[in-house]
């Protein structure tokens, strides 16, 4: 078990920066997800990790020691791809004991090995069986094994469950969290679902063009996004246009239309200037909530109305302005037809002052 | 992805040495087409377009040069529409004599050029159709061994088709002839003129069928070549294997344009 | 053949340009293969059967086993047949030695631009006339040569050495004209090998050379067994670069063939050899084809 430190690491493919000067620290026995969309440098960064991609700039460090020199064989990694790779001129067990026989075991040892490996991912009795003949999910659980069973320092996750049906995914999602968490491995996990980044790290880095714009736990990275970037990539956000009057310590004031609102403020943001404030859906208030909570209000026109089962989705018009807000579908809570007139509003804290552009 | 280097240094000198056994002859023949000696030696003569000139006057390799040109195209346009219909069969035809009919019609490259080139030859003298040591005779036997890789190359080209775009065709209200006229072959079009190309180079460098087919005064090229190198090395013959490279390569980068080549290496 | 069976109609391809009638468009090129391919080879086959007359062709009708009992009981003639299949599985194994590093360059370069130049080379020097090539082979290998001249020259050597006219020179002639068969058949296979699942046996611990000989080789096998049986089948019917490169002193299948025709006129035992070595060649064609259509998971 290791912590891993990248820093500065850049890679460059002619004038292209696939990855610049990222630089993090991941805890020991922590599950960190890269997410970002496509293209943003996430499986480059894990590749430089693993070692099969050469940084151009940078150090990697695993454990206190300074892989950046080493091929993948001498690193001591254990890397799960997002199609397995289960070699499929070997069985099973073949595939768990490739490792092994590498490490100069004897045949006994890797023989229990291999059997202990199989019951922990729960394919007991499938030793030989071939890559064939396995569904996704289990080739999954094989290519989790096969890395397991050499005890590596670090685990490496190449959008391990983007192959799999949505149903399987979810058990999945669980599985590899539980035995992450059994084995307490430092983990890196790359993906572009928010979904499994939400609910399987302890920490979340969010990669765009090439580095990384925000790094925390998932409720910082949902409730304090750093950027509109990440504003818009994790969940829904409303972002309003609005004029910032006065910034201080972790608070502002702002006027949208020609109300003046509080929000939260984490950044520079220049007073008197244009400003974004980000508010997500469904920490929009409307009616007699909205009214409960004593903040200032908005007039807000409905636009449409969508409903969505457990929740309704309203389609709002402030000042020219469009937003979204979400609401519980009970039946106590009033509802809006279109063109009905509505006051809205938020709490301070839940609104997030980021400058513009 | 990856750049730290997957190919170990001993597979990138043995690769070359690799392509230096297939590089070096064809090197080798143009040197000899442009030396300004009789013979190529170490180090070469010099440089001059003699043997070129030569080639233009020469009585034996300039009418083989033609002769072999005439009959590649004779023979490519035969097998071309042979070959094709044949694949539109092979591909759409639920017929169970399918799969017979595709292993008869790679069966003539199976066999070594010299067997088939001895059967035509007994064949031919047996009936007494008047075809031993005749064009039609030799044009017979290079389409035989050309419609493989015409049929091959549009039968490639056929099974990629989306059939629902034809299909789209016939709901549009096209006829089963229209739609495969109008849709299908605008299509497959680049798959046939592949097709078309390889039949053109394998005739043209025809040899062993050839060898038992042609008489003195139907000589084709690499008859020609082969008559020389058995008793002498003219550069004459050298500067019109220049005119042969030249013609391959501009074909194989031609191919190499109409169809993908990966999906040809995957398939081939 | 005509009526579909329902079953076929539930199973066949959908629906395109499928009259129930395609017939008439594989006629033309059936009744040609019948014609001049199929009549003629099989009365080749009749003909060796038949008792040999110097240079007569025509069939007596007196069947016997005469030809064939006299290639394998004299030693010239089961000497060529051992010849050919010694030159055959050498050049094989040669052109998979020096090919399969070219196959996996080609396969696995990180430049596209490189993959494609070698392999619109490989292509081009796979249909360029044989004889022309042979042409280069010849000056560079004859006693007056290219390489027994420079080394003269450079005072390396005084007499020339035995390049060509022997069975080296064969060898060396065949690999030139059969190694693009062998790459190209290499290509693929290695292609359709995962470079995953390389990377997977690196990161758990194999050198690049482990993973070459327990994942990559094994892995493309097909694609080995394919090459070298295809290598081996050219190799075996190949007339022309024995001819020349052997010039006549290395006596092969094809050869021999040509020689009992084109000097003694025995047509019926030509036609023996002749049937000897397409069975031969055959035999490993038919076995080409299964690994093939093994390799390609039945899409051939």
């Amino acid at each position: 078990m290791s912590d891993i430190r990248l820093e500065n690491l850049t890679k460059t493919y002619g004038h292209t920066h696939a990855v610049e000067a990222v630089t993090l620290k991941i805890e020991e026995g922590e599950f960190y997800a890269l997410l970002g969309p496509s293209g943003c440098g996430k499986s480059t960064t894990l590749r430089m990790v693993a070692g099969f991609v050469m940084p151009s700039m940078g150090r990697i460090w695993i454990g206190g020691q300074d892989v950046t020199p080493l091929p993948p064989e001498k690193r001591d990694i254990g890397i799960v791809f997002q199609n397995y790779a289960i070699f499929p001129h070997m069985n099973v067990a073949e595939n768990i004991a490739f490792g092994l026989k590498l490490r100069k075991q004897s045949r006994a040892q890797i023989e229990t090995s291999v059997k202990a490996a199989l019951d922990q991912v729960g394919l007991t009795g499938f030793g030989d069986r071939y890559q064939r003949n396995l569904s996704g999910g289990q080739q999954q659980r094989v290519a989790l094994a096969r890395v397991l069973v050499t005890k590596p320092r670090i685990l490496l996750l190449d959008e391990p469950l983007s192959a799999l049906d949505k149903a399987l995914r979810e058990e999945m999602k669980f599985w590899i969290k539980n035995l992450q968490q059994e084995l307490g491995i430092t983990t890196i996990y790359v993906t572009h679902d928010q979904d499994e980044a939400l609910t399987m790290s302890d920490r979340i880095g969010v990669m765009r063009a090439g580095h990384v714009e925000q790094s925390g736990t998932p409720r910082e990275i949902y409730e304090e996004p750093a950027t509109l970037f990440v504003t818009s990539f994790i969940g829904q956000s409303n972002v309003l246009d609005v004029t910032c009057l006065e910034a201080g310590e972790g608070r502002a004031t702002v006027r949208l239309a020609d109300t003046v609102l509080k929000a939260g403020l984490r950044h520079r943001v220049p007073v008197g200037a244009g400003a974004k404030l980000v508010i997500r859906p469904e920490n929009v208030l409307m009616g007699a909530e909205a009214e409960a909570t004593g903040v200032p209000l908005l007039e807000a026109r409905v636009l449409g109305e969508t409903y969505q089962g457990a929740m309704l989705r309203y389609r709002l018009d402030v000042a020219g302005q469009e937003l979204v807000a979400e609401r519980q579908n009970q039946m106590h809570l009033a509802c809006w037809e279109p063109g009905a007139t509505v006051k809205i509003g938020w709490t301070p804290e839940r609104a997030r002052l980021l400058p513009a552009g | 992805m990856s750049d730290v280097k997957p190919i170990p240094l001993t597979f990138r000198i043995i690769a070359g040495i690799a392509l230096l056994v297939l590089l070096v002859p064809v090197s080798i023949v143009v040197m000899a087409g442009f030396n300004s000696g009789e013979f190529l030696r170490f180090p070469p003569d010099g440089l001059s377009l003699r043997w070129i000139k030569e080639f233009f006057v020469s009585q034996t390799f300039l009418p083989a040069f033609k002769m072999s040109f005439g009959l590649a195209l004779a023979t490519t346009f035969v097998s071309t529409v042979l070959g094709t219909l044949a694949s539109v069969f092979l591909t759409r035809s639920t017929s169970r004599w399918r799969e017979m009919l595709r292993a008869l019609f790679i069966m003539p490259v199976i066999l070594p050029g010299v067997v088939l080139g001895l059967a035509l030859y007994v064949f031919y003298i047996w009936t007494d159709l008047g075809l031993a040591r005749s064009l039609p005779g030799l044009l017979i036997g290079h389409v035989l061994v050309t419609m493989p890789f015409v049929i091959a190359t549009v039968t490639a080209s056929l099974v990629d088709f989306d059939l629902s775009i034809e299909e789209a065709a016939r709901a549009l209200g096209a006829s089963p002839l229209q739609a495969f006229m109008k849709v299908t072959l605008p299509n497959i079009t680049p798959g046939i003129m592949a097709g078309t190309i390889f039949a053109f180079i394998v005739s043209f460098g025809q040899f062993e069928l050839t060898l038992f087919l042609s008489t003195p005064d139907l000589q084709t090229l690499p008859i020609a070549i082969y008559t020389s190198l058995r008793y002498a090395f003219e550069p004459t013959a050298a500067a019109a294997g220049i005119f042969a490279i030249f013609l391959v390569t501009v074909s194989t980068l031609l191919t190499s344009r109409l169809v993908n080549l990966k999906k040809l290496l995957r398939r081939h | 053949m005509t009526e579909l069976t329902a079953e076929q109609i539930d199973t066949g391809p959908r629906s395109g340009w499928q009259a129930p009638n395609l017939w008439w468009l594989v006629l033309p090129a059936v009744l040609f293969l019948i014609l001049f391919f199929l009549i003629p080879v099989l009365s080749l086959f009749a003909t060796s059967f038949d008792k040999a007359f110097a240079g007569v062709i025509t069939f007596q009708g007196n069947l016997t086993w005469d030809n064939y009992e006299r290639i394998f009981t004299r030693a010239l003639y089961y000497k060529a047949i051992y010849k050919s299949v010694f030159l055959g599985v050498a050049v094989s194994l040669i052109c998979l030695v020096i090919g399969y590093p070219l196959a996996y360059v080609i396969a696995r370069t990180l430049r596209p631009g490189t993959a494609t130049l070698l392999t619109i080379l490989v292509l081009a020097s796979m249909q360029l006339d044989m004889v022309i090539r042979l042409y280069g082979m010849m000056v560079l290998m004859g006693d007056n040569g290219l390489i027994n001249n420079g080394l003269t020259a450079l005072g390396i050597i005084s007499e020339p050495l035995p390049l060509m006219y022997n069975d080296f020179g064969v060898v060396v002639g065949l690999v030139q004209v059969t190694l693009p068969f062998m790459i190209l058949s290499l290509i693929g296979a290695i292609k359709s090998i995962n470079p995953a699942l390389e990377e997977a046996a690196r990161s758990l611990g194999s050198s690049r050379w482990h993973v070459m000989r327990t994942i990559t080789w094994p892995l493309s096998l097909p694609g080995v067994y394919a090459g070298t049986l295809l290598v081996f089948a050219l190799a075996i019917s190949s007339y022309v670069v024995p001819a020349l490169m052997g010039g006549w002193k290395v006596i092969t299948l094809p050869i021999h063939i040509y020689q009992q025709i084109a000097e003694v006129g025995r047509w019926q035992f030509g036609a023996a050899v002749a049937v000897i070595l397409f069975l031969t060649s055959l035999f490993a064609m038919t076995i080409y084809i299964l690994a093939l259509r093994r390799n390609a998971g039945g899409r051939v």
